[in-house]
């Protein structure tokens, strides 16, 4: 089959730029929405996967598995599982196993302010450092106890709507009835500890009246120890009633209670994806009725209609690859690492290569879908009815 | 433009695009078990007949048991929402005595074997530790979950020597032997 010269198409686009540029616009609005669905979906599943520590096991309460925030346990618990677990890391002796309490408190700039915006406190030792490397002063000193002092996530200022300079080092922030000196900043990037706010474990228990933990959060050495001996523990002192997860499998059960959500948001980019194949399904019928003739033309020429097909979907490609390119500079320009609030903190859109592939794809996919049944139609008729066209 | 250098300029903006997509996994756990490697139960653990003289309350058994008494007991397997532990040969037991959520009429509970309507004082008197050990007192690297029918709720008699039992209610037994009803 001899096929139209490349050129052919490329040059077709000029010959109506309102067209061409209608096409474009339309191609990158829907290319844009798809970037941004997909960079919302791989921004939270990353933030939830990032937030485990391959080594790091979770002791929570039984019956408490799928939220820290609701687990009780007997404070007692970590100096036990440190005393007698083996298979745990340790540095110089200390054990990397961390006591940890999380509340979810309303937080506000002002003792005078009404109401906040709930965010995760949580109450920790210095082991808190061991088990979460990927957490980083990056400003001033850890809290002391006693104090009242925090030490807050790089994304707390976007989780709490506020600029950043009211959470900056040397402000006050209220919670629970008190103020909070803000004495340091740390850097957890990817996580969902970005956005929290971290103080000192036996401030938070005083102030929200608790003698329990939430959860003990412990690293194994991965030559002496594995989840089986922590669950093994945990079976055998029934009396501190824990339940053991991988800190991964904690986190990928958080990760399936968000996914109707991530459906609903890829639901609506489809569905208004769809909607921009029929406004492209239009534009394409009104710009190939008025080439019936050209076409017609062609075939007399001696181009076979399956050459003809192949020279549209090639001048729609250019089109919709122009206008899914500039969605994609866009998109990354504007969307990447833009803060999104949810109930577990707050965490980045995240426009990588798979994001990018896929705006692109569904751009593509929208020319070739959008010139398929003009393109049938037209190209169906008889020559002699397209040349009096 | 030539056609060579229009074909050439949209092709290297494709690949541009598509180029970096992240191939890795995130982090898997370092612990999870390897089955293959997982030794199996020896058979004579689990005993074809019911061994006579099985004390009928656990409860009355741990508050007179002291660590190297043999025991043989009745209990039903249960007292946790997972009763057993992957990759070890242990599980928890409850007193038959206890009465499981599917026993209580119009309970819609789905793991009826963790007695959650129990209060967690009241369960811990109630409950032990069932463990099938090697020669150095270690439990043996495999589940027992389903294995030879036990499962939640199944009545068993254990037989074996206390290895742990203290004032905070913890019992555990190193089982030399399980008979497991039908």
């Amino acid at each position: 089959m001899k096929l139209l010269p490349f050129e052919y198409a490329v040059r077709n686009l000029g010959r109506n730029p309102l067209r061409t540029a209608l096409s474009v616009g339309g191609a990158s609005l829907v290319a844009f929405l798809v970037l941004g669905a997909a960079a919302f979906v791989t921004g939270m599943r990353q933030s939830l996967a990032v937030s485990a520590s391959p080594d790091n096991v979770i002791l929570l309460g039984t019956g408490s598995e799928e939220s820290i925030e609701r687990s009780q346990l007997a404070f007692r618990s970590a100096a036990v599982v440190a005393a007698s677990l083996r298979g745990i890391r340790r540095r110089l002796g200390v054990p990397y196993v961390s006591p940890e309490v999380h509340v979810a408190l309303s937080v506000t700039r002002t003792a005078s302010e009404q109401s906040g915006r709930l965010t995760v406190i949580r109450g920790v030792t210095s082991a808190a450092f061991l088990v979460h490397p990927a957490l980083e002063i990056v400003q001033g000193r850890v809290p002391v106890q006693g104090q009242n002092e925090v030490l807050v996530g790089e994304r707390l200022a976007d989780k709490l709507g506020l600029p950043p300079e009211d959470v900056a080092v040397g402000r006050t922030l209220h919670f629970d009835g008190q103020p909070w000196t803000v004495v340091g900043r740390f850097s957890a990037p990817g996580t969902v500890m970005n956005a929290e706010i971290w103080t000192a474990l036996t401030d938070l228990q005083v102030v929200t009246q608790r003698d329990t933990l939430s959860c003990v959060i412990l690293t194994l050495d991965p030559a002496q120890g594995e989840l089986a001996d922590v669950q093994a523990f945990a079976a055998q002192r029934l009396d501190l009633e824990l339940t053991a997860l991988a800190e991964a499998e904690y986190y990928a059960g958080l990760d399936a209670f968000y996914r109707p959500v991530r459906i609903l948001i890829m639901l609506t980019a489809g569905l208004i994806a769809l909607g921009g194949v029929l406004g492209g399904l239009n534009i394409a019928h009104a710009a190939f009725a008025s080439r019936a003739r050209e076409l017609g033309t062609l075939q007399v020429l001696g181009y076979l209609r399956g050459a003809i097909l192949v020279s549209l979907i090639q001048e729609s490609l250019i089109g919709h690859a122009a206008g899914a390119l500039v969605a994609c500079g866009l998109g990354y320009a504007l969307l990447d690492g833009l803060s999104v609030r949810f109930s577990m903190g707050a965490f980045g859109l995240v426009v990588d290569g798979a994001v990018v592939a896929t705006a692109l794809g569904a751009g593509l996919l929208l020319g070739v879908v959008g010139t398929l049944p003009p393109a049938f139609r037209l190209l169906s008729a008889e020559i002699p009815e397209s040349l009096r066209a | 433009m030539s056609h060579s250098t229009v074909k050439i300029l949209c092709t290297a903006l494709l690949v541009t695009a598509l180029s970096g997509c992240p191939g890795g996994d995130a982090a898997a756990p370092a612990s999870a078990p390897d089955a293959a490697a997982e030794p199996a139960i020896p058979d004579a653990l689990y005993l074809a007949a019911r061994p006579e003289g099985a004390a009928p309350s656990l409860v009355a058994l741990k508050g007179t048991s002291k660590v190297g008494d043999s025991v043989v007991f009745e209990a039903r397997v249960g007292g946790r929402k997972d009763p057993f532990v992957e990759g070890r040969a242990i599980f928890v037991v409850a007193d038959t005595g206890l009465k499981s959520c599917a026993e209580t009429e119009g309970d819609g509970c789905k793991t009826p074997w963790d007695y959650c309507c129990e209060t967690p004082e009241d369960l811990l008197k109630n409950v032990a530790t069932i463990r099938f050990v090697d020669a150095a007192g270690a439990p043996l690297k495999a589940s027992v979950k389903d294995h030879k029918g036990l499962s939640g709720l199944k009545q068993v008699v254990v037989r074996g020597k206390v290895s742990e039992a203290d004032e905070s209610g913890n019992f555990v037994v190193d089982a030399d032997g399980v008979w497991i009803s039908d």
